[in-house]
């Protein structure tokens, strides 16, 4: 089993789209896709159908204001999705587009000088070779950070240009053996039963332990802006773990819409992930009834037979617009814009 | 007779502010003796609430303020007095009592911490605003805040979302003519303090929850009015931004908030002034700053100041207690605080 093809597909189609000038983007989009292209993108861009909506509704405005724009990946793999038994076949890059923040995005002011846009970008490719699907996730508050508009209270974690595998071989281009791949999920698959099986049981706090038998005592957590980066077990656990587990509750999980892995790099999305209310305090929130939705990616590189390190993408804007807190209107209020 | 008793009660304020900043450590109890009902009511800022006596004034308010800001000194802005009449039906009897009142900045150096806000060592303006009630020659009862969200904004510590107004905008009157130590004309007080009156109860209070104009507020605010909101909130520098930056997001969270009787509300000269414990009642019914909607019912404590020019506001020196406000939707500020702090990561126990 090897995802070659896919894989080329989906770097010919980055090639040609980021170099299309801003009148042949939907030709190029449309030349690669399929005519019910689906596209998921964060608060404020949800949900897209076709090529025209999903350039006018994402690509365009953000061209617009972060020209010209380098995509530096730092991460490429793909595989076959574990939640569909396989049957179909996704490509994942992940990195930063960075521009020259020179128009206003979002409401958020351009600053003149380059940014960095975190993103995950994930897409599966059908039979025929088109690109049916996509899901677009990026750090919409890492560029209010940037800007100097950074809207909610202080982060618990470290706020940084995250940098890609300490390894540098994020870029699986070539063919991995398929054993590295079955070694990559299996890890993941129980790390994730082992939170599961701690979940059943939410009074007690997760020893370090727990932690220790999926993780590197080393790992780095780069996590999105509103919670940031942590590094070690440890300061994982007091910087995202705990507030994360202590401050939510009724958290229901529905699954990903896809799980892959390649070599020793594996990850997910889900659409939502998971709903949970929040008891208060989570990034700064009162108290809420709201079941609100968590949209999450996951990256991880294994190490041996643990974790090393994650990349993980939540979006956050539409967990706090569900919960009643919109923003982005607060940042063109700010900003007048 | 009002004015005489005004004229000496400020002097009695006055020399205590002074003598207060002159005194060695083994010296503020008999320093504060001398200007303070031993019954004292202190009524301040969260987290330090209110304190009842001489000795929590001291021990429990001043002395951990100084020894925080060793070097301290008083700079005021505005000082003034009057005969309190801060009822919504204006019955001076069961209101009617003498106050002095002051605000300006504590500058110092943050030397230790304070409330847990973490020392940088390097010098702050500590924003103070103060009603003191004065009867018999003694402080019997005294209203104070500290703008804790701006001073933690001074070491660089964000707990609430950039603010849509100035931040650290917080001058003495234009003028320069705030420190009222000689006695006033008595028409000009007594028409200043009518005059606020009409604007509290009569323009603030007639918000219909939708129009801002419903309100008035332009016939009591001059165009270039200059509203110096608390840290969290900013300045805003005309009308205009007062309108788009501070009111509508603040009638779009509280629309049903109602200006209640105040603890106090004097005037002295073109001066007014008082304060409110729970002083607006609202709920708090939309989102504000970072905060969704909560349905929860809110006071707020906070303290004003206005410089009147003719028949419109020219200024407004403002306080509101955020950390309270914030409290009472559920979030403690102080905890936002430690996110910037190693001491919180290290020393919560697995």
């Amino acid at each position: 089993m090897n995802f070659q093809k896919e894989k080329n597909i989906v770097r010919n189609y980055i090639e040609a789209f980021d170099k299309a000038s801003d009148s042949d983007l939907v030709n190029v989009l449309k030349k690669y896709t399929t005519e019910d292209y689906h596209w998921r993108g964060m608060h404020p861009f949800y949900e897209q159908y076709g090529a025209k909506d999903v350039i006018h509704t994402f690509w365009q405005p953000f061209r617009a204001s972060f020209s010209p724009i380098q995509r530096r990946v730092d991460i490429f793999f793909a595989g076959a999705n574990d939640c569909d038994k396989g049957k179909t076949t996704w490509v994942v890059n992940v990195g930063n587009f960075l521009g020259l923040f020179d128009h206003n995005w979002l409401g958020i002011p351009a600053t003149g000088k380059m940014a960095f846009l975190r993103y995950a970008e994930f897409h599966r490719v059908n039979a025929a070779g088109k690109i049916a699907e996509t899901a677009l996730f990026c750090d919409i508050i890492s560029i209010m950070h940037q800007a100097g508009y950074y809207p909610l209270p202080p982060m618990t974690g470290a706020a940084f240009l995250y940098p890609g595998p300490r390894t540098h071989d994020g870029l699986l281009f070539d063919e991995k053996a398929h054993k590295e791949a079955e070694k990559t999920m299996e890890v993941l698959n129980r790390m994730i039963a082992d939170l599961d099986t701690l979940n059943t049981n939410t009074a007690e706090k997760c020893p370090p332990e727990l932690l220790a038998k999926t993780w590197n005592k080393d790992m780095i957590w780069y996590g999105p802006f509103g919670i940031g980066a942590s590094y070690t077990i440890e300061r994982y656990q007091h910087q995202h773990q705990y507030p994360f587990r202590d401050n939510l509750y009724d958290k229901v999980f529905n699954g990903h819409i896809t799980r892959f892995a390649e070599g020793n790099y594996c990850g997910f999305f889900g659409w939502p992930n998971l709903k949970n209310k929040n008891k208060g305090g989570f990034l700064g929130l009162p108290a809420s009834k709201v079941d609100a939705p968590m949209r999450v990616v996951d990256i991880y590189r294994r190490e041996g037979d643990k974790l090393a390190e994650n990349w993980v993408y939540i979006d956050l804007l539409h967990y706090l617009y569900e919960q009643g807190l919109d923003i982005l209107e607060r940042m063109r209020q700010i900003n007048r814009i | 007779m009002n004015n005489n008793v005004n004229q000496n009660n400020k002097k009695i304020v006055w020399d205590f502010w002074e003598n207060l900043g002159k005194s060695e450590l083994g010296e503020i109890e008999s320093v504060v003796e001398n200007a303070m009902h031993e019954d004292v009511i202190w009524n301040g800022f969260d987290p330090v609430n209110q304190l009842q006596g001489i000795e929590s004034f001291c021990n429990d308010f001043w002395k951990p303020l100084l020894h925080s800001f060793p070097d301290l000194t008083r700079q005021t802005h505005i000082f003034m007095g009057g005969k309190s009449n801060g009822r919504i039906d204006g019955d001076t009897s069961k209101d009617g009592k003498m106050w002095i009142s002051g605000t300006g900045y504590f500058n110092a150096t943050f030397a230790n911490d304070y409330l847990n806000i973490l020392a940088h060592g390097k010098k702050v303006k500590i924003r103070w605003g103060d009603f003191s009630r004065v009867e018999n020659g003694k402080i019997v009862e005294i209203f104070f805040l500290l703008d804790l969200v701006d001073l933690m904004q001074q070491v660089d510590i964000q707990v609430l979302p950039p603010s849509k107004g100035k931040d650290h905008v917080y001058p003495p009157p234009k003028a320069n003519d705030g420190i009222l130590l000689a006695a006033q004309d008595d028409k000009t007080s007594e028409y200043s303090l009518t005059h606020i009156r009409q604007f509290i109860y009569d323009g603030l209070n007639a918000f219909d929850e939708s129009d801002l104009k419903s309100m008035g507020m332009a016939d009591y605010f001059h165009p270039t009015v200059k509203w110096y909101g608390p840290g969290g909130i900013g300045a805003c520098l005309s009308f205009k931004e007062f309108e788009d930056l501070h009111q509508k997001p603040w009638l779009v969270a509280y629309p049903d908030r109602q200006v209640q009787n105040l603890n106090a509300l004097i005037a002295e000269g073109n001066y007014s002034g008082g304060p409110g414990w729970a002083g607006v009642k609202a709920t708090h019914t939309g989102q504000y700053l970072d905060c969704p909607a909560t349905q929860k019912k809110i006071d707020f404590n906070s303290l004003d100041w206005w410089k009147r020019e003719d028949e419109m506001y020219i200024e407004n020196w403002v306080f509101v207690d955020m950390i309270h406000l914030f409290r009472q939707f559920g979030i403690d500020l102080f905890e936002r605080m430690k996110a910037t702090s190693i001491s919180s990561a290290t020393s919560t126990s697995n």
